[in-house]
């Protein structure tokens, strides 16, 4: 009982000082200087992905005399948190303010107080379809970033490229951590596409690994010991997947069974590297970045063409970074 | 004895557990598979043994797992770009690591008075942000063959992460079980009164509780880094509620007195247990949340009946 | 030669609160000294500066002509000043051995591993000794009845023989053959040339066993009378006038 109420208090400070800060930020801007600002809105920064696309933002805002500012929750499970950040955003009254929404239901959100204020807002990681946009009344100037069925699509047309004298594929899928739409699209995507382009394929399990490497190690341990000739293993992002590729390597299976994953962050591209893991793809995050700050450029031209502009992706394997033909590495950070 | 009461329950339990997986899948009853079990419970077995002490010292540590994510680092830090290469000195820095960040725990829990609650959420924060800094929040990935062996070889056929794993145990139940320490530690958790009242420094002994579940919070990251060969910022996020959540099973009482690394031991193997029978058995994620939830429930009943029984 | 504890000026403040103020008493051995009062007169507070668990604003505790300094109750049992608490201070998931040598377990020297068996004879024999029959030693002393809980705490602190046992309300919480039998390890002890205070509000139980009766009033000394020449009604008024 007494534990219990302690947390309730500690639960009320930490709202407290968050309201604190909040009304710090507000009231700190009101004697700003008055220079073009964009805000954006990341997921987490504590991840490669979020990095690269910040540095291809930032690096492209700057460049055209504009402040960027970044905003970050604490991790990318804090939904609320991130809805209270476009408040502070709007606060601010940017120019344009970028978002990678943690869900769409925030995205639309967040669209709708801006729409208020008069303020523009881009949806940076595909999360808000123009189409949800429409029906929720708001109004959505574009939306760019990485689509994740697109992403699980592609892998599965890589694994069936790369496999065509093997009709009866055996494939583990490692989902992300669950409830969240990368975790689950892009494997969902990833297992309709698979067995359209190759009917025999047999899905032997499909499990979150809750995007942490040590239990996508022991998930892909534990399926090597039920089904010893696996093929394939697709981990929807890359920490599963260096996790289990070395599961796979302990086993010594490094040359039967395929291990991909996705973001190609610079570890999954040393592992590749190293002939550990098979291959990543990669939605490119700096040209991401710097292509949604050219869109906004365009937007304010009255040049923008297309609202919604999808990421494009490459598949890294051991080829594509040792022989440096892939004119988007220059994008890959 | 009254102690081992719910020892021979998690035992009962166990089991049950291994004789329902070895029904329901052959892959399960294998020598091979047990190991893979045993190495995959290393890092949350370890962050159990320092959840231990704690517990039965009536603090709880949310901090073990950014801890641990810490000591991972810093120690992969220290291999790829600080030209340590000896297994030995890597395997202390993580310790050691742990063990200061614990002892700091512990310093601020008797300067501020505050509940260890508080004071390790915090420091949980503090310790994955200095990870993440430290990382600059990338994984500091490839690391030398001599530091994966300690955590991916074997050693006389058995896995190296499961030798540090039973290390571990045996170092702990020493201290915790049979020594003046461990008593001091159960006694505390008991009554703050009465450790206070028979002389007992309570003060040096918290300080010196957190140290050591620190130090294997720090070798829980050394593990971990050997066996992923990475030094990872983000490793074992939610990794803290696994390791109380072992320990609760293993039969501790969470307001303190009560603990016994065996049960510890029995409740780490629960847990592996049934993430690897799913698993064998390819059962849903979803469901495999929902049986740690009813196992957790099952004990809390399990030992509801037997103490109106006595 | 028998033991003496002699108090010298004792204050304590708790802020503005003056809970004792110069209070000064001498106690020897083989006597067994009540305190007594209203409450809040601060008998507990100073029975507490006694075992150190309290540390007086001023004036000075000797044991024997030799000043006790510090302030932590292990200094003080390091001298052979033993203190049974009120609420007892038992950790009561233990078993009885392990609370009777709680802060004082025998250990290997070499190994650290805890001596069970050596500390559980040395407890029957103690119990023994004392007079206190307890059936089930392996259970946690929580499972126990409060006279059995009681006659622990006291036991624990003649453990290693003391030279003052201090005792806070022992009676307060115990059936009448329970009473009797704490009574009687006290009366025993008295025998051994103990130097005994206890703070109690049971008049009855104080006045059949004690030699001295202390009151306290607003923390200062009231009167200090023998046992042998008053009566309940004599107490009463020195408590209440």
């Amino acid at each position: 009982m007494k534990k219990l109420l302690k947390l309730v208090v500690f639960f009320i400070a930490k709202k407290l000082i968050f309201l604190a800060v909040f009304l710090f930020l507000t009231h700190g801007v009101a004697q700003a200087a008055e220079q073009k600002e964009y805000i954006f809105i990341l997921k987490a920064l504590s991840n490669p992905y979020w990095q690269a696309l910040r540095d291809g933002a930032v690096e492209t805002t700057e460049a055209a005399g504009i402040k960027a500012t970044i905003l970050s929750p604490t991790n990318d499970a804090a939904k609320e948190e991130h809805l209270a950040l476009c408040e502070t955003a709007l606060q601010k009254k940017p120019a344009f303010l970028f978002i990678g929404p943690a869900t769409t239901a925030i995205g639309l959100e967040c669209m709708k107080r801006a729409q208020e204020k008069g303020i523009r807002v881009a949806d940076i990681d595909a999360t808000v379809t123009l189409a949800e946009a429409t029906d929720a009344k708001t109004d959505m100037v574009f939306t760019t970033g990485a689509d994740n069925s697109a992403i699980g699509e592609k892998v599965a047309e890589y694994v069936a490229n790369h496999t065509p004298d093997k009709p009866h594929l055996k494939v583990l899928v490692i989902e992300g951590a669950i409830g969240s739409p990368p975790g689950m699209l892009r494997p969902e995507a990833f297992k309709k596409k698979l067995k359209e382009l190759k009917p025999d394929t047999e899905i032997v399990n499909s499990i979150s690994g809750d995007w942490d490497r040590m239990k996508g190690m022991q998930i892909a341990t534990d399926t090597l010991t039920r089904t010893p000739d696996l093929d394939v293993i697709f981990a929807a992002n890359d920490m599963m997947a260096i996790g289990a590729a070395e599961a796979v390597k302990l086993a010594g299976k490094t040359e039967q069974v395929m291990v991909i994953g996705v973001d190609g962050t610079p570890d999954a591209r040393a592992a590749i590297l190293n002939g550990t893991m098979t291959a990543s793809l990669t939605q490119l995050p700096y040209l991401i970045g710097k292509r949604a700050v050219e869109m906004a450029f365009e937007t304010e031209k009255g040049t923008l063409k297309n609202k919604a502009e999808y990421a494009q992706m490459i598949i890294l394997t051991k080829d594509v970074l040792t022989e440096n033909k892939e004119p988007l590495l220059e994008y890959v950070r | 004895m009254f102690a081992n009461k719910p020892l021979i329950q998690c035992a009962l339990f166990l089991v049950l557990l291994c004789a329902v997986f070895s029904f329901a899948t052959p892959y399960f009853l294998s020598l091979d598979n047990m190991m893979s079990i045993l190495s995959a419970g290393a890092v949350i077995g370890l962050l159990a043994v320092g959840a231990t002490f704690v517990i039965a010292a009536g603090g709880i540590d949310l901090s073990c797992a950014g801890v641990m994510a810490l000591a991972s680092v810093v120690t992969a830090y220290a291999l790829k770009n600080m030209g340590v290469t000896n297994p030995a000195v890597a395997f202390l820095l993580a310790g050691l690591t742990g063990a200061f960040i614990g002892g700091l725990t512990g310093a601020l829990i008797n300067v501020t008075r505050a509940p260890s609650f508080i004071i390790t959420l915090g420091m949980m924060s503090i310790a994955r942000a200095l990870a993440l800094i430290l990382a600059g929040g990338i994984p500091i990935y490839g690391l030398a063959e001599n530091i994966t062996a300690l955590g991916q070889g074997r050693v006389f056929g058995m896995p190296a992460a499961v030798l540090f794993l039973l290390g571990g145990f045996v170092l702990a139940g020493y201290l915790l079980g049979f020594t003046r320490f461990g008593r001091h530690i159960l006694a505390f958790g008991d009554s703050a009164m009465a450790a206070h009242a028979t002389g007992i420094r309570t003060n040096l002994l918290k300080l010196k509780t957190f140290a050591l579940a620190g130090f294997f919070s720090g070798i829980a990251g050394f593990v971990f880094m050997a066996r992923t060969n990475s030094g990872d910022p983000s490793a074992g996020m939610g990794y803290e509620l696994m390791a109380i959540t072992a320990v609760i099973l293993g039969g501790a009482n969470l307001f303190g007195g009560r603990a016994h690394l065996l049960g510890t031991f029995m409740g780490v193997l629960c847990l592996g247990v049934l993430q690897n029978g799913l698993t064998l058995l390819a059962i849903s994620t979803f469901y495999q949340v929902l049986f740690v939830g009813i196992v957790l429930l099952l004990s809390a009943f399990l030992r509801r009946f037997s103490a109106r029984a006595s | 030669m028998s033991n003496s504890l002699t108090l010298e000026n004792i204050s304590r403040n708790f802020g503005a609160l003056k809970v004792l103020q110069d209070v000064a008493a001498q106690f020897t051995g083989g006597k067994i000294t009540a305190l007594v009062g209203d409450n809040g007169a601060g008998k507990s507070t100073l029975l507490k500066i006694m075992a150190g668990a309290l540390a007086p604003t001023s004036g000075t505790i000797k044991l024997n002509d030799e000043e006790i300094a510090g302030l932590n109750p292990a200094h003080h049992r390091a001298r052979g000043i033993e203190m049974v608490y009120q609420d007892l201070a038992l950790a009561k998931q233990h078993h009885v051995a392990a609370n009777i040598f709680l802060g004082r377990e025998i250990a290997c020297p070499l190994t650290g591993l805890l001596k069970t068996k050596e500390m559980r004879a040395q407890t029957e024999a103690l119990l023994e000794q004392t007079g206190i029959k307890i059936p089930q030693l392996d259970r946690p002393v929580g499972a126990l009845s409060g006279g059995q809980q009681q006659a622990i705490a006291i036991a624990r602190a003649l453990l290693v023989p003391p030279k003052v046992l201090l005792l806070d309300e022992p009676t307060a919480a115990l059936a009448a053959k329970e009473v009797d039998m704490v009574l009687d390890i006290l009366r025993q002890q008295r025998e051994k040339g103990l130097i005994i205070i206890l703070v109690s509000h049971r008049l009855n139980d104080v006045l059949a066993i004690s030699d001295n009766i202390i009151t306290l009033k607003h923390g200062r000394i009231f009167n200090d009378r023998k046992t042998a020449d008053t009566n309940l009604a004599e107490i009463v008024q020195d408590i209440v006038s």
